[in-house]
């Protein structure tokens, strides 16, 4: 069995392969058929009938030949319908033989039919509503029957004006009244069915968002302007009872055939453009192969399928959850007038394609994406995902030392208002003791009592210091440059301040920058031989540098390094840097540099 | 003399003021936060506010806007701030927009009668007070060698009373010197710090506070 089945496909595909020359050279003879007899259609009259009943007929045939290598019975539907349009040529009076004319005389009307089920049923091949099953077959049954077989059973040539014209082999008797009025009876269904499927066209061209619309805008606008005119043939005959070829008749002809061209050109068009993506993809996994750097993708799949905003998003995990190759989180399906497209493998969806609405219709291209994207794709997505917990550990740390700020800030006014205030208030009682009459009388209890101020004064001094360390209020209530200005007349060394931002910073920040150097000089002054130290903080765009620069002598220690472990953690937090610059046996600069929003 | 006292905490408002009462000044009013003193002023029209800075209902400095309001819209009403801070920046603030009769104590002095009561009538005759502590850290505040370094002791004794808004004849008394004395003294300390010997006496005060904050 096994070879016999390569032998019988090699047969299928030759067969195959022949219909396509055979239905050309149909459509050729049936010109040289209607070229013998010119007076019975339109086609034979004159060159440029002959060339136009040609074109419109090979341009179908012609569309359904490339639509044929991607979907079977679509392409065949569509070189039938092409087929059909030279039918009407094969009743010609002059065809001479027999079984041809009775042919022509069965199939002539059977064009409009076949076209439009090609078109409804294009590009799958198949009609998918049973309102479209319902309207070709009242449209077969109108024109093969009502208008072919029926008629042919009662049509005498020669008794009914047709003395030259071969016998109709399918004769039963001779009816003419029964001949014309089911003739009559077929161009009235013709009208119903005709102006019903032009109508389905016309509302599915403008159902809007549907898949593959675009790709078969072409074939229905042809397919509904065809009809159309194919109806206005009807409607013209109705009086007449029969199809004719008068010269009102010849102009809608040739509109049909113009229609018919139309749907070729309209697949051809389709396929330039299948063509062009289909370049793009090459170029694409070229460029893939060349260059797999950070954000790349994005770059390469937006500069390949035209898209300038194109993005790329990868899931993380949860679902929910968005990242670009960067590791931020975003949100392509919230953004408007942009439609987003799954790359999905073996049903798991590996990233988003946030792209202009159109751009990813057919799904063989977003196919042809996730094949060449496959090694990019994942690289990226492993890439933003390690970026995305990165990120994530650095929001967690600015959030540790926001909470921390918070908490000094807290504690530094609960000792403000809460121990500090009953001090003063147990100060203010002593002394009310003391100007007591009985405690004014005893010079050992004023003395006690007196002695008892002098040290709560010191306490409350003492509280107040350590209140400021934790948080001073001027950083909280008047930024850096009044905190770092209170620091100066703290502090046990010269300060000097070369340039403070006057406009508020972020909070972090300020706080970040007001332990730097609150500890930084607060360490350089216990050094021997301290000199003065020089503050420089300043703003270059959304950064901030801070400097801490000391001109005496002295070495970085262990100590200091141990002191610029816990700041470090804490400029790095916001996404900063801390490094120390020295200079030996001189200068010593400790420079803090980080984001400060823009 | 007729003051009116503004704390948040009842203790040490009404401390002060039996405190005040016990040596002599008429307490016209208590106040519990600004509005409430605010109100309190326009009725009694006192010589001296005395407000604490922190207030009801941030805990800022609402005592310190407060003071401004008061000398803007009452100036025949002198203010006297009691602060927790030892920073010189809210005093400066309050000093510089209106440097009469304004005073900045440390919260402390409440209990030391006599420092509250001299701060009270200095006011009262338009002077203005800088709490003590402050100005002699601002002073003994460590820089790199300058102009303060040429000070003979006597002067840098005269130097912080000035800081601490005490007129010449104030000067003359505490130091137990003459008048023409303390004006040469003060005449030389202005000239070896660079400031013009301005015979404006809140001039001077805010020259000096600008010069030793520098």
């Amino acid at each position: 069995m096994g070879p016999a089945v390569p032998g019988f496909s090699r047969l299928a595909r030759t067969v195959a392969v022949a219909i396509w020359p055979a239905a050309l050279g149909f459509g050729l003879l049936s010109l040289l058929i209607a070229r013998s007899h010119p007076g019975a259609t339109f086609g034979g009259t004159s060159l440029m009938a002959g060339l136009a009943e040609l074109g419109a007929g090979w341009a179908v045939i012609g569309a359904g030949f490339y639509v044929w290598r991607r979907r079977k019975r679509a392409g065949l539907l569509l070189a039938a319908a092409g087929m059909a349009w030279f039918f009407p040529e094969w009743d010609n009076p002059g065809i001479g033989a027999a079984a041809a004319f009775t042919f022509g005389l069965v199939t002539y009307a059977l064009a409009p039919a076949m076209v439009a089920h090609a078109v409804l049923a294009y590009p799958s091949g198949r009609l998918s509503s049973p309102l479209d099953r319902l309207a070709v077959t009242v449209a077969y049954a109108d024109a093969a029957l009502v208008l072919g077989l029926l008629p042919a059973l009662f049509f005498s040539p020669p008794e009914q004006g047709c003395s030259l014209c071969p016998p109709n082999l399918l004769l039963a008797d001779s009816q003419p009244g029964l001949f014309e009025s089911l003739n009559r009876w077929g161009i009235r269904l013709g009208l119903v069915w005709m102006i019903a499927i032009a109508a389905l066209c016309v509302w599915r061209l403008a159902r809007p968002g549907a898949p593959l619309r675009r790709a078969a805008a072409p074939v229905l606008a042809g397919g509904a302007a065809y009809l159309l005119l194919a109806w206005s043939d009807f409607a013209h005959s109705l009086p007449r009872g029969l199809l004719g070829t008068d010269q009102f008749e010849y102009r809608l002809w040739l509109a049909q055939a113009a229609a018919l061209g139309a749907i070729g050109l309209g697949v051809a068009w389709s396929w330039l453009l299948a063509r062009q993506a289909r370049s793009a993809m090459a170029a694409l996994v070229v460029e893939l192969g060349q260059s797999p750097a950070a954000g790349g993708l994005r770059e390469v799949l937006a500069r390949s399928l035209g898209d300038p905003d194109l993005e790329v998003a990868y899931p993380l995990g949860d679902p929910e959850r968005l990242v670009d190759a960067t590791g931020t989180a975003v949100e392509p399906a919230t953004r408007e007038g942009r439609a987003v497209t799954p790359l999905t493998r073996q049903g798991e969806t590996v990233a988003l394609l946030s792209h202009r609405p159109g751009l990813l219709e057919d799904p063989a291209i977003v196919d042809e994406v996730i094949a060449a994207t496959r090694l990019a794709v994942d690289n990226e997505r492993l890439q933003a995902e390690v970026l995305a917990q990165l990120q994530e550990l650095r929001a967690s740390r600015a959030r540790i030392v926001t909470t921390g700020d918070a908490e000094r800030r807290r504690l530094e006014r609960d000792l403000h208002d809460g121990a500090q205030q009953r001090l003063v208030g147990l100060s203010l009682a002593l002394r009310l003791a003391r100007v007591q009459p009985g405690a004014r009388a005893d010079p050992n209890l004023t003395a006690v009592l007196d002695q008892a101020d002098e040290r709560l004064r010191a306490a409350i001094g003492e509280l107040r210091e350590l209140a400021h360390g934790i948080y001073p209020a001027a950083l909280a209530d008047d930024g850096l440059a009044a905190a770092v200005e209170a620091l100066a007349e703290h502090a046990s060394i010269p300060l000097t301040i070369i340039q403070m931002p006057q406009q508020r910073l972020p909070d972090p920040v300020e706080a970040a920058a007001y332990f730097l150097i609150a500890e930084t000089t607060g360490y350089l002054a216990t050094l021997p031989a301290a000199g003065g130290v020089t503050i420089d903080v300043r703003r270059h765009g959304n950064r901030l540098a801070v400097d801490v620069t000391q001109n005496g002598a002295g070495n970085p220690d262990r100590e200091l390094e141990a002191r610029l472990t816990g700041l470090a953690d804490r400029v790095g937090a916001l996404g900063g840097q801390l490094q120390v610059e020295h200079v030996a046996g001189g200068r010593t600069t400790i420079r803090a540099e980080m984001p400060c929003g823009s | 003399m007729r003051v009116v006292i503004a704390d948040d905490a009842m203790l040490i408002r009404e401390g002060t003021a039996r405190l005040l009462e016990d040596a002599g000044v008429e307490v016209a009013g208590k106040a519990g936060d600004a509005q409430k003193l605010l109100q309190i002023v326009a009725q009694e029209h006192p010589d001296v506010a005395i407000i604490d800075i922190k207030m009801p209902p941030t805990h800022t400095d609402e005592g310190l806007a407060a003071a401004e309001h008061i000398r803007s819209f009452h100036p025949e009403v002198g203010v006297l701030v009691l602060s927790q801070y030892l920073e010189s920046r809210y005093a400066t603030r309050l000093l510089q927009h209106h440097p009469e009769a304004v005073g900045y104590l440390l919260k402390e002095r409440v209990s030391d009668i006599g420092a509250l009561k001299d701060a009270i009538w200095r006011i009262s005759e338009g002077e203005c007070v800088l709490d003590p502590t402050i100005v002699a850290r601002l002073i003994k505040r460590p820089r790199q060698r300058g102009p303060l370094d040429e000070l003979t002791d006597r002067e840098r004794e005269v130097l912080a009373l000035i800081a601490e808004g005490r007129s010449n004849h104030g000067i003359a008394e505490i130091l137990v010197l003459s008048p023409k004395t303390v004006e040469a003294h003060v005449g030389r300390i202005m000239a070896k710090l660079g400031l013009d010997d301005t015979p404006d006496y809140h001039r001077r005060v805010l020259a000096v506070l600008a010069f030793l904050r520098s």
